[in-house]
């Protein structure tokens, strides 16, 4: 599978570089668009969302899709989409959004189907690298593990722009439905990564719904937008198997002895609410883009192995990021990113980490970023990128061994991406 | 310290945004024009910059707005650095965003100021803009407050 995707990629940059403005296929009156993006990843230290250590190639994305106007105010499109990053996705086609688009007022529009998921500033258009300037966008905000979970949803939306005179204008947009959740998804493996002392392997999970609001504010200052997002998700679930045992005094003589336990096979979660918000800046000034966003969110969560359901400590997290690209010519833009994530802020020093055995900072992850972008044209370019981190506070895919974990590495990042 | 390094981090990124943002100056000007059928004849700024962001999409009287761009570099540039706020690739950016979210389709586009402007005189709806140079006979001119 790897080999045709280099070869099609290969195919596909030979044709693009010779035709420097060929920019969609107009098939009659649908439009068809698409994007192939192969990368390489390497850290000096830690495996960091693949087995990054040794360098790696499992970095990719592809998509193609399909739009028409069935009218004046409606559209209809689908986009196929693929992925692989270490163990997620693995070139697995799925099914990225496909909804009917009815824009019935310029201040009121409605969507039904499967859509991109509206949060924070860019989390509709992270699978399109060709985007941005950067390869990986902050960690703090657009969680790598998560983004097949979050990354769509699939229900009704409801959006519109309202002008506003001196004020600007508002544009607003709320959505409600089913997330994609799946046993093998990041989302999955964060669960198993949080409950690694139990070597759980999730079989089913699932939730109720989904719902957005989001409000942006596109100042009276030329370039300044503001948005505010906010999330809920209701009635998370999640079960599977387990091994291993809860620690307790069978046999009581005052004293829990090595082995001494409650076997445990299986396990039920539950999260009844878990809620965030999302606050974020973006300043356009001349070919300079400024960005900045803030996180908040917690949950509070139960499981049942067995023996009952007990509550989960609770799981405030926070994370924000400040960024700044520019345009230098036509050929090269870069940018430069700082970003801070606290998984959990009751433990920001890190001593949790500590008496589970772990190290102080797998609390925190810090990340300054310096990103290169090649425009080699209309749709061909190359990205190079170079992250410099303090810490290893983020949800483990890889399983590293804590004593072997170091908590100053880098992460070097190379992507090539054609689109049209 | 969080805080304080929030504000360095956002001081450093204001000073380098200060220092690196390219002096703008035109030439010429642009003029917005539009198919002789369209009902208006007055446009604010506001309305031409939601008009090409795809956030205005009808006429005063409730018709289509069909919108094109003429892609030479210098009126293009012009254009939209002046109206609609953007720099010709972060527009063509913005459009991207759109059509790979399902929310819209590319903007149809001219190299040649003549075909462009067959198009608009033909097309119920159209607008566009060309150079104040430019002849535009079959189109009317609209005024940009």
């Amino acid at each position: 599978m790897k080999k045709n995707i280099l070869a099609l990629f290969t195919g596909i940059s030979a044709i693009l570089m010779s035709c420097s403005s060929l920019w969609a296929f107009d098939a009659g009156q649908v439009q068809i668009h698409g994007f192939l993006s192969q990368g390489f990843l390497q850290t000096d230290e830690n495996n960091y969302l693949a087995e990054t250590k040794d360098g790696t190639f499992q970095f990719n994305e592809f998509g193609i899709n399909f739009s028409t106007e069935l009218a004046d105010n409606l559209r209809v499109g689908v986009q196929f989409f693929g992925r692989d990053l270490g163990p997620e996705g693995n070139d697995e086609v799925r099914l990225d959004w496909a909804y009917m688009d009815y824009r019935w007022k310029d201040w009121m529009g409605f969507r039904v189907g499967k859509m991109k998921l509206d949060y924070a500033l860019y989390n509709e258009t992270r699978e399109m690298d060709m985007l941005r300037t950067s390869i990986m966008l902050p960690q703090s905000i657009y969680t790598e593990l998560w983004r097949d979970t979050f990354s769509t949803v699939k229900g009704v939306g409801l959006y519109g722009t309202v002008p506003a005179g001196f004020a600007g204008s508002f544009a607003y947009s709320a959505q409600i439905g089913a997330l994609p959740l799946g046993d093998e998804a990041g989302f999955a493996a964060a669960m198993e990564d949080s409950l690694s002392a139990f070597k759980p392997d999730v079989t089913d999970i699932d939730c109720d719904y989904m719902y957005t609001l989001n409000l942006t504010w596109n100042t009276p200052l030329d370039g300044l937008r503001t948005k505010y997002s906010f999330y809920e998700v209701q009635g998370f679930n999640a079960s599977g198997k387990v091994s291993g045992l809860i620690p307790y005094d069978l046999n009581r003589d005052g004293a829990i002895s090595a082995g001494e336990g409650l076997p445990v096979s299986s396990m039920s979660y539950e999260t009844p609410v878990f809620r965030g918000y999302f606050v974020g800046l973006e300043y356009t000034l001349g070919d300079f883009i400024l960005a900045a966003e803030f996180t908040d969110g917690d949950f509070n969560s139960k499981i049942n192995l067995g023996y009952g359901f007990t509550g989960r400590p609770a799981l405030p997290q926070r994370g924000w990021y400040v960024s700044g690209s520019y345009r230098f010519t036509d050929l090269l833009s870069m940018a430069l990113t700082y970003s801070d994530y606290t998984p959990n802020m009751y433990d920001e020093d890190g001593n949790q980490q500590v008496r589970a055995g772990k190290n102080d900072f797998e609390a925190w992850l810090k990340t300054w970023t310096l990103s290169s972008r090649f425009d080699l044209n209309e749709s061909w370019l190359l990205k190079l990128e170079a992250s410099y981190n303090d810490g290893f506070g983020a949800y483990d895919s890889m399983g590293n061994n804590s004593a072997e974990l170091e908590q100053y590495w880098w992460l070097f990042a190379a992507k090539a991406t054609v689109s049209f | 310290m969080k805080k304080l390094s929030f504000y360095a981090v956002f001081g450093i990124m204001s000073v380098l945004m200060t220092v690196l943002v390219p002096s703008m100056s035109f030439a010429g000007e642009v003029v917005v024009i539009a198919n002789k059928n369209v009902p208006d004849s007055q446009l604010t700024k506001d309305d031409v910059k939601a008009i090409f962001l795809g956030e205005k999409t009808k006429w005063s009287n409730d018709t289509k707005i069909s919108f094109v761009v003429l892609k030479t570099t210098d009126d293009q540039e012009k254009f939209m650095k002046e109206y609609v706020g953007k720099s010709s690739s972060q527009f063509n950016n913005f459009w991207k965003q759109q059509v790979f979210t399902g929310k819209g389709k590319m903007p149809e586009t001219f190299d040649d100021v003549k075909a462009l402007l067959d198009y608009v005189a033909r097309t119920d709806g159209a607008v566009a803009y060309i150079s104040s140079d430019s002849p535009a006979d079959n189109v009317k001119k609209v005024e940009v407050k």
